[in-house]
């Protein structure tokens, strides 16, 4: 019987936790994107922009994530679309995280005062000018300590992924579990690097707002 | 393509309606005794964490900050695969003996290593979550409240337990209320660990009769309703925000947050 060494474990773990990263990274920049379409969508005056936004919000905010990964694995799959594992991973997540960070920023978005959105339409700027010129920037340094904040449940959000058979750093931990037979070794490195991963996220996130602190600099 | 046709009988009765049964209570016995492990730990964790004993301080901060940034996924895996097996042989062996008394209605078993290990992963990992939240409570009590305690002559318990902690439990609340709906989402993760929970019983629905979307949609649904019941219940008889000012904002906050609150939107997991 091949026997393994601990680095022989730690390395594989170290490999598979590329994906773990790669995939927080694709869910964090694409959820941001679908997050700024959603807040533009929920803050917009068209009444329909904001029911779908709300629709969408709701949606993803209030069923499991498993569920909704269960859904883009399976369910596609119904129609007659073949999809694997990585793409219904990448799908869900963007989603997940998109409906998360849209809330927390329309948060940021209405924690500017009234009078800045009024000053600006009387200078005659249209919605989208009063938005890049007038409230994202100022909405952006409050955004930035809870954006920072969730990045760290995206980080653990991948992990449900080993569950519709997305090889990343869960996955690995079961599939060398399997291998080695050493469950205390493999998962508790696991989740010492997930904390290595996170720790620092939430620390600085916690930092930021304490440094920041632009939620009460008006008080 | 032929149009997609739903068949909810197919999911509803027969065998596979007796396993979304079973599948569902058992959602709601991990989530009770899940959620009252979480409130006895996250006491114990407030306790050492606001402790004049610097060790002891130090010991909950290491604990809360290693369970509230590992995935609980990997919490569940190492509890039940490695952690278990570390326990004394004779208590494995009357966990996995037969017990009549521990067997509820349609046939789930209490007393199994994946009922322990789950309540146990979702107990400690939410008791994290609880005792910061409790702190951020006691931490927004002014501090005249202590003052006008302690010149009343209440020692540092009393001015604890009766002045303190009230206050901040019933001005916490409703982020505790979310912690313990998320506490019942997250169980569909014990379904990794095999405990015959709803989404286990969706799985097995579907590779039994390949009927995934009635599935996933019972599901869902289930668990929509399980926490909007519990939701109201948790706010119908908790605590309530003290002072005449807190009230009416709780209750103004009330109409849009319960929605919040209950569907728990809280993304940890």
């Amino acid at each position: 019987m091949t026997t393994f060494t601990t680095w022989d474990i730690v390395r594989n773990l170290l490999l598979a936790t590329q994906w773990t990263i790669l995939l927080s990274l694709v869910a964090f920049v694409g959820g941001g994107v679908a997050a700024l379409l959603a807040l533009l969508a929920r803050t917009s005056q068209n009444r329909a922009a904001r029911r779908l936004a709300v629709f969408y919000i709701e949606l993803f905010q209030g069923t499991p994530l498993l569920m909704q990964l269960f859904l883009f694995f399976f369910g596609l799959s119904l129609v007659g679309v073949n999809v694997p594992p990585w793409l219904a991973a990448a799908l869900a997540l963007i989603l997940w995280t998109g409906a998360f960070l849209a809330e927390i920023w329309r948060g940021c978005v209405e924690a500017i005062p009234r009078g800045q959105w009024e000053a600006s339409s009387s200078l005659a700027m249209s919605y989208f000018e009063q938005m890049r010129h007038v409230v994202l920037p100022q909405a952006l340094r409050i955004a930035v300590p809870p954006t920072v904040g969730f990045s760290v449940q995206v980080v653990k959000a991948t992990a449900l992924t080993s569950i519709i058979g997305f090889v990343e750093l869960s996955k690995a931990s079961t599939m060398i579990t399997n291998a080695t037979f050493q469950p205390f070794v493999v998962y508790g490195f696991a989740a010492l690097i997930y904390f290595a991963l996170c720790w620092p996220l939430s620390k600085s996130s916690q930092l930021l707002e304490r440094k920041l602190n632009v939620a009460h600099r008006n008080h | 393509m032929t149009g997609v046709s739903f068949d909810f009988a197919g999911v509803l009765t027969g065998q596979p309606g007796q396993w979304l049964l079973s599948g569902f209570l058992m959602t709601i016995y991990v989530t009770v005794v899940g959620a009252l492990l979480a409130t006895l730990l996250a006491v114990l964790l407030l306790g050492l964490r606001i402790a004049p004993l610097a060790p002891a301080r130090g010991l909950a901060i290491a604990l809360v900050e290693l369970f509230r940034n590992t995935p609980i996924l990997v919490q569940f895996l190492f509890w039940y695969f490695a952690a278990y097996n570390l326990l004394p042989r004779s208590f494995r062996d009357y966990i996995t003996a037969e017990h009549p008394w521990a067997v509820l209605p349609v046939g789930n078993v209490l007393l199994a290593p994946e009922f322990i290990a789950a309540a146990w992963g979702l107990g400690v990992f939410t008791a994290a979550f609880l005792a910061e939240e409790l702190r951020a409570g006691l931490n927004a009590m002014p501090r005249g409240q202590k003052e006008a305690a302690l010149s009343q002559g209440f020692g540092h318990w009393e001015t604890l337990r009766f002045v303190l902690l009230p206050q901040a439990l019933a001005n916490s609340w409703q982020p505790l209320v979310t912690q313990y709906l998320n506490l019942m989402k997250l169980s569909s993760l014990a379904s990794a660990i095999s405990l015959a929970e709803l989404t286990y019983q969706v799985r097995q629905v579907e590779s039994y009769n390949a009927h995934a979307f009635e599935a996933f949609a019972v599901g869902t649904v289930l668990y929509l309703l399980l926490g909007l019941v519990l939701g109201q219940l948790l706010i119908v008889f908790g605590p309530k925000p003290v002072g005449a000012r807190a009230r009416r904002r709780a209750v103004k906050a009330n109409r849009s947050a319960t929605a919040a609150a209950i569907v728990g939107a809280s993304g940890d997991a």
